[in-house]
């Protein structure tokens, strides 16, 4: 394996994997078996209504902040944080626009909904990891 | 006598509406090819962007890449819709691809000109940012056009 994967950004995509979507997917799984109730959500059941978009917003904005903070140029850091906010902002609408049609009343797809928030979220979700990993290589370089 | 059939109208096929999560799956599987490049080839991939960039065939390349995706895109949710991709709709996606990626290019022709001179280890430093360039402006080209495309049909309800 080459010298430069350090495990930080590997740690950092795992632990983002693990607190923001199977902590609380097996937390509904506890909640089940505590009150001994035969319910066993999958996970597009437990995000149908988009909230995979607000957490991939958060996600966007904590990588757009380690950009920030890099030695690549000005105009490098400038290009990645708009891509990463306008992928964050896009997921972030889904669950936006799931709850206003919910609490209007209006025609809702809860599986649309689903679907556009997985894929919005895997894109965030990849743009990030490989941010990480261009900034590892930078700093790498930087402290050549 | 009998009366005679209807006639059957033909069947019109209704104009694509694009959703926002159609390309973003495209982008989100091309962005992680891109980082399993990165980590199987450290060296080479980047070397070899690098090396295009500085030949002028990079910009070109990746047009027709993010060209040819985008198109993939499009014509694969006309399918799996069975709605008609419009001509417009089409031709606008194109150059917008095109206009991303030469528009980022540029910015980044810039960018290593003014930056070459203050960094202590130049060559490595400009390919990393050769590298990370060339990812953001491929993800943009691939996201970018559609975003356009969803806003435009969104808002004015043009039959693109």
């Amino acid at each position: 394996m080459p010298e430069w994967i350090t495990a930080k950004w590997l740690w950092w995509a795992g632990l983002y994997l693990a607190l923001g979507v199977f902590l609380p997917w097996s937390m509904t799984r506890s909640w089940a078996r505590r009150h001994q109730k035969d319910f066993k959500p999958a996970p597009s059941r437990l995000f149908r209504r988009g909230e995979l978009g607000l957490l991939s917003l958060l996600l966007a904005l904590s990588v757009s902040w380690d950009l920030e903070r890099s030695g690549f140029s000005p105009t490098m850091v400038a290009v990645g944080s708009v891509l990463l906010a306008m992928s964050g902002i896009m997921a972030a609408s889904v669950w936006v626009e799931t709850y206003c049609r919910d609490a209007t009343s209006s025609h809702l797809d809860l599986r649309r909904s689903w679907v556009a928030s997985r894929n919005l979220s895997l894109l965030v979700f990849s743009i990030s990891i490989v941010t990480e990993i261009l900034l590892d290589r930078l700093t790498k370089v930087v402290h050549q | 006598m009998s009366a005679p059939a209807p006639a059957t109208a033909p069947q019109q096929r209704r104009m694509l509406r694009i959703r926002l999560s159609d390309p973003a799956a495209a982008a989100a599987y091309g962005s992680l090819l891109f980082a399993v490049l990165v980590l199987i080839f450290p060296v080479s991939f980047p070397r070899m962007l690098a090396d295009g960039w500085f030949t002028g065939r990079l910009t070109p390349a990746l047009i027709v890449i993010a060209g040819l995706l985008n198109a993939g895109v499009y014509l694969r949710v006309a399918h799996l819709r069975s709605a008609k991709p419009g001509l417009a709709g089409s031709a606008i996606l194109g150059v917008l691809t095109a206009l991303t990626l030469v528009g980022l290019m540029l910015l980044e022709s810039q960018v290593v000109r003014s930056q070459i001179s203050h960094v202590s280890n130049p060559q490595a430093y400009v390919t990393e940012e050769i590298l990370a360039h060339t990812y953001f402006g491929l993800i943009s080209g691939l996201f970018i056009p559609y975003l356009f495309l969803r806003f435009a049909q969104g808002l004015k309800r043009l039959p693109l």
